[in-house]
């Protein structure tokens, strides 16, 4: 059997991709499993390329690779967590049902992705200008999706603002005593006395 | 794709939505400008709930209709959704008024936020496409993250917005992962084509391994969404932590949400492979009646206990879920039935905890004994809505919510059948005991101490808190029309069932297989 370039293609990114997944799950420096996760993200758009997908292998790239990772590594570097130290490592009984159940996930959707019969088309009947094709379904066909994905970028946005903008913090006097008041229910308020 | 006249007249259809939309920009903006008319928001969030409300009200026993090429259906369910939705979200708006002051500086965001909720409802009742799909659901959960976190001073309401983030990534990778394997089977997005594909490839009614698989984690995904049983551990401290309006929308509004997947997903696309879903789904209901009705026992707070038997609710109305086929639509009429009484009821016992909340600062349940006293007509309003959710036939509004449902259970003539009803009704005995319990002690016992220091009248002024009282009695009168309009009401739910399921809908299907 002949073995084309894009299937050795195929193994190549696949085998960059899987020891970089298990670094990013593995690694105790956070920071590194951020950069890790670039190279997952690059061999996962490589294999998008080599379906013939270049608009998602780009937008892998642009997206996942390079915004996405550039912030949680940018977030860490400003945060600048110590968090390596604290993370207990789980001993190993502890471990053995999560390995077991990994495995039984990784059984069933092994066997029940290959006892499908797939049907495979032939990349080279996809069209060649998919870019365009995307660009037209996604204003008329899926101009609803479309146009409320806005509204949730919005309402997303106005929420991020909200959770992160810095506020006065509450002094005792001031008009939220009901707040404080509902905190504590009268048991607490008891054993607070106590 | 040469005309792309079919989006214009698509849009036509959409002026329930295009209102909650245009509300939802109006709160973005409007106290960024104006922060002396704050008062206004709520408002026009209101007006704008109310006119979507009209307009779908007269969309109601139309001709199904396929808008943009079958990626939104417009039938009676969509419609009835939707009439459900705007309906909780006036309840909700006007029991957050009186709450907002705990929000401090982000009154505006709330409601914005709230309305996008509310609006993702509205569109996942009708949407018949996965991308859609996929795109509504994602913005009621995070919506309903953020609302779950806006009291940012509160470390619980922290706690509860971290929780359900958590939880629902995951959540939502599962069920994307389940999309996609539908999407990798058939190559189309939307339900008819897919649906058209299964039987094309000789998937339905005997699916593949694969594709029991996907319906696994499809519904794993819609266990999380409404809380059933072993996906339920983020409910109780999510719906303890969140604001108290939060949490009532939380609990109806959201499910809401959640059931319209289930019913469009499950019976547009697995109506044929019903036998594979439908003792899960089963098993899952009885877990959720048990757990649900036997964990809210032990609570002593109002909030949580109501957390708790919004667990065993949705048990109930699986039953409903599972019965509901070809041949016995009184299935999904009976749900139908049943949410409509349900928010009125769990809107109306939350207004009554907020209320309550407003005024004594707590809500456990030892502290609100002898409020009659002092609070006639709350104790009187809760009592109702309370005893309400327990079943009991006062009035009997949701006495015959649970009658239909356990009819509809009791139709499908199988040992699930009479097992779910079965369940339901043994786990309704410990239900009647801790909803009559908070009755009880506010009539009966004599007051609490935080109940005797209260002032004899309520503060009468133009004092926002006041609000949620409407709230209160528009859930009340909801529950008295329930109660005297059985039939119409019935009449209505009957009149929502999509009756072509599973075939597609006859209409302009603008998207070419490829």
């Amino acid at each position: 059997m002949k073995v084309g370039l894009d299937t050795l293609l195929f193994y190549l990114f696949a085998f960059i991709a899987i020891p970089f997944a298990y670094g990013v799950l593995l690694d105790r420096k956070i920071i590194r499993a951020g950069f890790l996760l670039i190279g997952v993200f690059s061999a996962i758009s490589g294999l998008f390329l080599l379906l013939n997908a270049q608009f998602l292998a780009m937008a892998q790239i642009m997206i996942y690779a390079v915004g996405i990772t550039l912030v949680v590594v940018i977030a860490l570097m400003l945060t600048n967590p110590k968090s390596e130290d604290d993370i207990s490592p789980l001993n190993n009984w502890n471990k053995i049902p999560g390995i077991v159940s990994a495995f039984l996930v990784f059984i069933t959707i092994y066997m029940s992705l290959r006892a499908e019969n797939w049907t495979v088309r032939n990349p080279g009947q996809l069209m060649q200008d998919n870019i365009t094709r995307i660009g037209i379904d996604l204003l008329t066909y899926f101009s609803l999706p479309f146009e409320f994905a806005s509204i949730l970028l919005l309402v997303a946005v106005i929420g991020a603002i909200m959770l992160a903008k810095q506020e006065k913090e509450i002094t005792q006097n001031n008009s939220d005593e009901n707040f404080d008041k509902e905190e504590l229910t009268s048991e607490d308020k008891n054993v607070i006395k106590v | 794709m040469s005309d792309n006249n079919f989006i214009l007249s698509a849009v036509q259809h959409l002026w329930p939505e295009i209102y909650i939309v245009i509300a939802i920009l109006f709160a973005s903006l409007w106290n960024l400008f104006c922060p002396s008319h704050k008062e206004l928001t709520p408002r026009v969030c209101l007006v704008a709930l109310i006119a979507a409300f009209i307009h779908l009200w007269q969309q109601f026993g139309g001709q199904p209709q396929l808008l943009f090429g079958g990626l939104f259906t417009l039938d009676n369910l969509t419609v009835c959704f939707g009439l459900i939705a705007c309906l909780v979200g006036i309840i909700v708006i006007l029991m957050s008024i009186g709450f907002e002051s705990k929000f401090r500086s982000n009154r505006g965001e709330y409601y914005t936020v709230l309305m996008a909720a509310i609006l993702s409802v509205l569109f996942l009742g009708g949407t018949t496409d996965l991308v859609m799909l996929f795109v509504s659901l994602e913005t009621l959960t995070i919506c309903c993250v953020m609302l779950s976190g806006f009291m940012k001073q509160d470390p619980k309401s922290n706690e509860a917005s971290l929780k359900y983030l958590l939880s629902t990534a995951a959540t939502t990778a599962t069920f994307l992962y389940g999309l996609s394997f539908f999407y990798g089977l058939t190559g189309q997005t939307n339900y008819m084509f897919i649906h058209q594909r299964f039987i094309e490839l000789g998937l339905t009614p005997a699916p593949s391994f694969v594709l029991v698989f996907a319906i696994v984690l499809v519904l794993s995904a819609i266990g999380f969404k409404l809380s059933m049983v072993p996906f339920h551990m983020w409910t109780p401290d999510v719906y303890e932590g969140a604001p108290t309006p939060v949490t009532a929308f939380l609990s109806v509004g959201a499910k809401l949400g959640g059931f319209a997947i289930a019913v469009r997903l499950l019976w547009f696309l697995f109506a044929d492979m019903a036998f594979e879903w439908t003792n899960i789904i089963g098993v899952l209901a009885i877990l959720s009646m048990i757990i649900g009705n036997i964990v809210a026992l032990s609570q002593n707070s109002l909030k949580r206990m109501l957390a708790y038997s919004s667990i065993a609710h949705v048990g109930y109305i699986l039953i409903g879920i599972t019965a509901f086929n070809q041949f016995n639509p009184q299935g999904l009429a009976a749900v139908i039935f049943y949410l409509i009484i349900y928010s009125f009821m769990n809107l109306g016992a939350f207004t009554g905890a907020i209320l309550i909340g407003n005024e004594l600062g707590t809500d456990n349940i030892n502290d609100l004994s002898g409020l009659i006293r002092k609070r006639p007509w709350l104790t009187l309003g809760l009592t109702v809505c309370l005893l309400n959710l327990a079943g009991l036939p006062i009035p009997p509004a949701g006495f015959f919510a649970k009658l239909f449902v356990f009819w509809a259970g009791m139709s499908m003539h199988s040992t699930l059948g009479n097992f779910l009803v079965g369940t339901a009704l043994l786990t309704s005995v410990p239900a009647v005991y801790y909803y009559s319990r908070v009755a009880i002690k506010m009539i009966v016992r004599e007051p609490s101490y935080v109940v005797n220091n209260l002032p004899n009248k309520r503060i009468r002024q133009t004092d926002p808190q006041n609000n949620p009282i409407w709230a209160l009695t528009i859930s009340i009168i909801g529950l008295i029309i329930g109660s005297i309009a059985v039939n119409q009401l019935m009449a209505f739910s009957n009149s929502s069932v999509p009756y072509s399921l599973a075939q597609p809908i006859t209409g302009s299907l603008n998207r070419p297989i490829n």
